[in-house]
C-alpha cells in the first residue's frame, strides 16, 4: 500500500510540473501582459522600467525558470491589479469558497444518496418518479439559471433571505468562517443550495442506478434466501457496493464543484476564489490566473490521489493487485 | 409473434413504450425544427442592428413595437424582439452543442480506441495526457481557453471540444481494451487488414453503446457549458446573442421586476436541456446490459 | 419411510411479460421426505429454477404464484406474510446458487457475510457467532478456518467459494437445502469433490436437498429420486436407478440417449430434434409433441400425471418397460 502511495505521489509531481509549464505558457505567451499594468499614454521609459521590473523582457523559457524558482520559494508573484502577493490574495479568499463548497457537497451527498437508494429500490413508485424528476432538473438546468431563480424567489419576491454577499464571520483555528454565525448561515444558505443542486442530482442518479443494478444481482438474491431483512440488505450489502462508484464520483465532482463555485460566486457576489478568477480573467491579471490554475490543479491531483486510496480501501480486490 | 429484425428497430420498439421519453424526443425535434427555421419564422432578425429601435427596449410581452408587429415575449435591453432572439439563440445553442459534441466524440473515440489498440508506450502516453486533462474541471478549462482564444464561434467550439474529448477518449479506451482481448480481433488481425481498418470497422462499432451513453450526457453538457460561458461574458460576441448572454443581460432587470428578459430565454434553455436529458436517460437505460428487462 | 417434509401440490407460477403471460411452472406436484435428496432435472427454461424460487417465495414481480400450495411440515407457505417468509428462509429452507463469485459480496469478509446470515435469525454474542462460523466452515472442508474467516471472497478458489456458500446455507441448520446448479460453474475435478462432500454432509446432518441441474450425470451421483421437468411441467418422476434404467417418457429417454457416455466412439451423438418451445407459444396439449417420435392426435390433449407405484409420468404413449437405451 505504501509503495502504491509513493508511486502516485511521484506521478503527481510530474503532472504538476507539466501543468505548470502548460499554464505558464498559455497565460503568459498569449497577448501582451504589459498592457494591463500601465496606461496607454505612459512614456516609453516607464514602459521599459516596468517591463524590466516584472521580467517581461526575458525569453519565455527564462521567464518560466524564474517562475519555477519563485514558486519553490512560495512566491507566486504579485497581482497586477491588486498589487499584493498573489498567494496572500488567494488565501484570503479561500475560506469563503471552501465553506461554500463543503456545505454544498455535504448537503448534496447526505440528502442525495438516501433518496437515490430509495428511488433505485422502488423504481416504479410515484415518490421515486418525483425524485427522479427533480434530479433531472437539478442535473440539466445550468447553475447560473437556478441561482437567478433562487434570488428572484427568495430574495426579491419573498424577501426571506439576503440576495448576496457573505454574512458575519467568526474565527475558528485563526480563520474567519461565516457558518459559525446565524447571519452568516442566512447568507450561506442560498448560494450553497444553488451550488449543491447539480451534485445532489448526480448523487441521486448515481445511487439510483447503482441500487437498481445491485438489487438484480445474485448477491441480493442469496442474501434474501438466507433470510436477511430488506433493510439489512440495503445497508450492509447495497450501500457498501455502490459506495465505490459514488466515492469516485464524489471526489471528482468535489473538484468540479469547487470550479463551478465560480458561477455561484459571481451571481451571489460571494467573495471567494471563484469570483477572483473571473475578475482576473476579464482584467487579464496573469499572476493570479497562473496561481489559481496551479492551485486548482494541485488540489485536483490531491483529490484524485485520495480517491484512489479510498477506492483501494473500499474494494479489497484492488489491494492485492496494486501491491504486486 | 415475430420479433423486430434490426437492433435499431428493436431499440425503437422498446423506446416508444416510455411515454415521457417519446414526448421529450418530440420536444427536441420540435425545437430543432424551430431553430433551423429561425430565419424564416421569427418576426425580426436580432443580429441586424438596423432593426433595433432603442425606444422599444425593455417592453413587456404583448407590446406592439414601432415596426408594427407584436413582441409576443417582450423586448430586451437593446430593443431586440425577445421571441426572435430566443429562436436564434436556440439555433446557436443547438448548433454549437452538436458540432462540439460531434467533434469531441470523433476525436476522443478515435484517440481512445487507437490507444487501446496499440498498447504499450503509446497507450501509456496518450492515457496519461487524458488523465491529466480529466483532472481539470471542464468548466475551468473552457473558461481559460475561451478567455485566451477570444470571442467567436470557433474559439468557443474549440474550448468546448478540448473540455470534452477526454471523456470520450477515456470511455473508448476502456471499451476498446475490453474488445481488444477478444478473439474476433485476433481473427481480423490474422487477415491482411490494415490496423486502421480493424479499429474502425471492427473494434469501434462494438464500443458504441458506452460511447453513445457519454454522448447523450455531453451534448446536453455542451449546451449548458456554452450558456454558462456566455453568461459569464466569454464565448460569443454581443452581436450574436446566445441564450446565456440574453439571460446575463437581463439579470440586472430582474431585480426591478422586468423579469421577462431573463426568464423566457432561461425557460427555453431549460426545456431544451431537460428534453435532451430525458431522451438520453431512456437511451442509457436501454443500452445498459446490467439491467435485465 | 421418512415423514414428508415438503409437500408441493399443483404449483403454478406465472410471469407477465410485455410479449404475453407465461406459466414458467405449471401444475407441479411432488414431495420431499426428511433427509431425502431429490434431483430436479430439465433443460434451460424448463422451470426448474423457478420451482426452487417459488418454494422459497422469492419470485419477484412481474412473476407470482397463481395457484397451488407448498407445505413445509404441514405449514402452508404460499400466501405467508413477508415477515413469516423471511424468518423461514435460511432457517428452515436454505438455498445455494450456481456461481459463488456472484452470490458472495466481494467487498465484505466471509465472517461479516456469515454473521449477517446468523443475525437475521438469532442474536448470538460475538464470540458464539464467530465460533459457529468457524465450526461450519470446518465442516464443509475449509482448512484453517479460524484464519480464513477474515479473508475476502476473491482470495478463495472457485471450489472454496462454493463451500463457503454452502456453509452459509448450513449456518442455521435448515431442514431443506435447495441447490440450484451448485457445481455447474466449477472445475470437473472439484465438482466430484463437492458432490461427495455434500452427500455425506446431508446424510450426517439429516438435511433434505432438492438438487436442481441440467446435468443428469451429477444428479444421478447424488440424488435418490429424480424429477424431470419440461416446459414448466413435471413429466416424469421416480427412484433414480429405475428412471435411468427404464425411462417411461420419450423426453427422458432422449435426454439419456444424448449423454456422451452412452455413445460409442466414432458414433454420432444422439440429439433430440428441435428445441424446447417458447413458453409464450406452447402447442395445444403435450408440449413435447413437435419433437416426439410417438406423437399422434391424442397428444393434443394434455396428458395427466399417471402413477405406477413409485414411478409417475405424463404421457399418452409412455415407453414400455422393456425399451431400455
Amino acid at each position: 500500500m505504501l509503495g502504491f502511495i509513493i508511486q502516485r505521489v511521484l506521478q503527481a509531481c510530474v503532472v504538476m510540473l507539466v501543468i505548470s509549464a502548460l499554464v505558464f505558457t498559455g497565460v503568459y505567451a498569449v497577448g501582451n501582459p504589459i498592457d494591463v499594468l500601465i496606461s496607454p499614454d505612459a512614456t516609453q521609459l516607464i514602459r521599459e522600467q516596468t517591463i524590466r521590473a516584472y521580467g517581461l523582457d526575458q525569453p519565455l523559457w527564462k521567464q518560466y525558470l524564474d517562475f519555477l524558482g519563485r514558486l519553490a520559494r512560495g512566491d507566486f508573484g504579485r497581482s497586477f491589479v491588486y498589487n499584493m502577493p498573489v498567494l496572500d490574495l488567494i488565501f484570503s479568499r479561500l475560506p469563503a469558497t471552501l465553506e461554500l463548497t463543503l456545505a454544498a457537497v455535504l448537503g448534496a451527498t447526505a440528502l442525495g444518496v438516501p433518496l437515490g437508494m430509495y428511488a433505485g429500490y422502488r423504481p416504479d413508485s410515484p415518490v421515486s418518479k418525483a425524485i427522479m424528476a427533480i434530479s433531472i432538473l437539478g442535473f440539466s438546468v445550468p447553475t447560473f439559471w437556478i441561482g437567478l431563480v433562487l434570488i428572484f424567489t427568495f430574495a426579491v419576491s419573498l424577501g426571506w433571505l439576503p440576495a448576496g454577499n457573505r454574512g458575519d464571520t467568526a474565527a475558528l483555528f485563526g480563520i474567519q468562517w461565516s457558518f459559525l454565525t446565524w447571519n452568516g448561515l442566512m447568507h450561506l444558505f442560498l448560494p450553497a443550495l444553488n451550488l449543491s443542486l447539480f451534485k445532489f442530482a448526480l448523487m441521486v442518479r448515481l445511487a439510483r442506478a447503482g441500487t437498481r443494478e445491485v438489487m438484480l444481482t445474485d448477491t441480493v438474491k442469496f442474501a434474501r434466501a438466507a433470510g436477511l431483512s430488506e433493510g439489512t440488505i440495503l445497508l450492509r450489502h447495497v450501500l457498501r457496493l455502490i459506495a465505490i462508484p459514488i466515492v469516485t464520483v464524489f471526489g471528482l465532482e468535489f473538484g468540479s464543484t469547487l470550479a463551478f463555485a465560480v458561477v455561484t460566486e459571481t451571481i451571489f457576489s460571494w467573495p471567494g476564489v471563484g469570483k477572483l478568477i473571473i475578475d482576473s480573467i476579464s482584467t487579464l491579471d496573469r499572476p493570479v490566473m497562473v496561481a489559481y490554475l496551479m492551485l486548482v490543479a494541485f488540489f485536483f491531483i490531491m483529490i484524485n490521489l485520495s480517491v484512489d486510496v479510498a477506492y483501494a480501501a473500499l474494494d479489497p480486490r484492488l489491494r492485492t493487485r496494486r501491491a504486486a | 409473434m415475430t420479433e423486430a429484425s434490426t437492433p435499431l428497430a428493436r431499440f425503437w420498439d422498446e423506446f416508444r413504450h416510455n411515454t415521457v421519453a417519446v414526448i421529450a424526443l418530440g420536444v427536441v425535434i420540435a425545437i430543432s425544427i424551430m431553430a433551423i427555421a429561425a430565419p424564416l419564422i421569427s418576426p425580426q432578425n436580432p443580429y441586424d442592428l438596423a432593426n433595433l429601435v432603442l425606444m422599444d427596449a425593455r417592453r413587456p410581452p404583448g407590446f406592439v413595437g414601432s415596426k408594427g408587429f407584436t413582441h409576443w415575449l417582450g423586448t430586451d435591453a437593446q430593443g431586440r424582439d425577445l421571441l426572435s432572439a430566443i429562436l436564434y439563440g436556440l439555433r446557436i445553442s443547438i448548433q454549437i452543442g452538436l458540432i462540439a459534441g460531434a467533434i469531441a466524440f470523433a476525436l476522443g473515440a478515435t484517440l481512445g480506441a487507437f490507444a487501446a489498440f496499440f498498447g504499450g508506450r503509446i497507450e501509456a502516453l496518450i492515457m496519461r495526457i487524458i488523465d491529466l486533462q480529466l483532472s481539470f474541471p471542464a468548466i475551468l478549462l473552457a473558461l481559460v481557453l475561451a478567455a485566451l482564444l477570444g470571442q467567436g464561434k470557433w474559439p468557443l467550439i474549440a474550448a468546448l471540444v478540448t473540455a470534452q474529448y477526454a471523456y470520450f477518449a477515456r470511455t473508448a479506451h476502456g471499451a476498446a481494451s475490453a474488445e481488444r482481448s477478444k478473439d474476433y480481433v485476433d481473427a481480423a488481425l490474422s487477415t491482411p487488414l490494415a490496423a486502421r481498418r480493424v479499429v474502425f470497422r471492427h473494434i469501434l462499432p462494438n464500443c458504441l453503446p458506452p460511447l453513445i451513453v457519454v454522448a447523450t450526457v455531453q451534448v446536453a453538457n455542451s449546451i449548458a457549458l456554452e450558456a454558462t460561458l456566455s453568461f459569464l461574458g466569454l464565448g460569443l460576441p454581443v452581436t450574436e446573442p446566445s441564450l446565456g448572454m440574453l439571460i446575463a443581460n437581463g439579470f440586472q432587470y430582474m431585480l426591478s421586476g422586468r423579469y421577462w428578459i431573463s426568464i423566457y430565454p432561461g425557460v427555453a434553455l431549460i426545456v431544451l436541456i431537460v428534453a435532451i436529458n430525458l431522451v438520453g436517460d431512456q437511451v442509457r437505460d436501454q443500452l445498459n446490459p446490467r439491467l435485465r428487462r | 419411510m421418512s415423514p414428508v417434509l415438503l409437500d408441493v401440490n399443483g404449483l403454478t407460477t406465472r410471469f407477465a411479460t410485455r410479449a404475453g403471460s407465461l406459466n414458467a411452472v405449471e401444475d407441479v406436484s411432488f414431495t420431499v421426505a426428511e433427509g431425502e435428496i431429490v434431483g430436479l432435472v430439465g433443460e434451460s427454461g424448463s422451470g426448474k429454477s423457478v420451482t426452487g424460487f417459488s418454494i422459497l417465495g422469492l419470485i419477484d414481480p412481474p412473476g407470482r404464484i397463481v395457484a397451488g400450495s407448498v407445505k413445509l411440515n404441514g405449514r402452508e407457505l404460499v400466501g405467508l406474510s413477508h415477515a413469516a417468509l423471511r424468518s423461514m428462509r435460511g432457517r428452515e429452507i436454505a438455498m445455494v446458487f450456481q456461481d459463488p463469485s456472484a452470490t458472495l459480496n466481494p467487498v465484505l469478509t466471509i465472517e461479516t457475510q456469515m454473521r449477517l446470515a446468523i443475525a437475521a435469525h438469532e442474536s448470538l454474542g460475538d464470540a458464539a457467532a464467530r465460533a459457529r462460523c468457524i465450526e461450519v466452515l470446518g465442516a464443509v472442508g475449509i482448512p484453517d478456518a479460524a484464519r480464513r474467516i477474515e479473508a475476502y471472497p476473491h482470495q478463495f478458489s472457485g471450489g472454496m467459494r462454493q463451500r463457503v456458500a454452502i456453509a452459509i446455507a448450513l449456518l442455521n441448520r435448515p431442514k431443506l437445502i435447495i441447490c440450484d446448479e451448485p457445481t455447474t460453474a466449477l472445475d470437473v475435478s472439484i465438482q466430484a469433490q463437492i458432490l461427495t462432500e455434500m452427500k455425506s454432509l446431508a446424510a450426517r446432518l439429516g438435511t433434505a436437498m432438492i438438487w436442481i441441474s441440467h446435468d443428469l450425470a451429477t444428479v444421478s451421483s447424488v440424488a435418490s429420486r429424480i424429477l424431470v421437468m419440461y416446459a414448466g411441467r413435471l413429466i416424469e418422476a421416480g427412484p433414480i436407478a429405475e428412471v435411468l434404467r427404464q425411462p417411461r417418457h420419450p423426453y427422458t429417454r432422449g435426454l439419456l440417449g444424448s449423454l456422451p457416455g452412452i455413445a460409442r466412439p466414432g458414433q454420432d451423438l444422439v440429439q433430440i430434434p428441435g428445441a424446447m418451445p417458447s413458453l409464450i407459444d406452447l402447442p395445444q396439449g403435450c408440449a413435447f409433441q413437435p419433437r416426439c417420435g410417438f406423437a399422434d392426435a391424442l397428444c393434443a390433449t394434455m396428458p395427466a400425471l399417471h402413477s405406477e407405484g413409485a414411478r409417475s409420468f405424463r404421457c399418452h404413449h409412455p415407453l414400455a418397460a422393456e425399451t431400455a437405451p
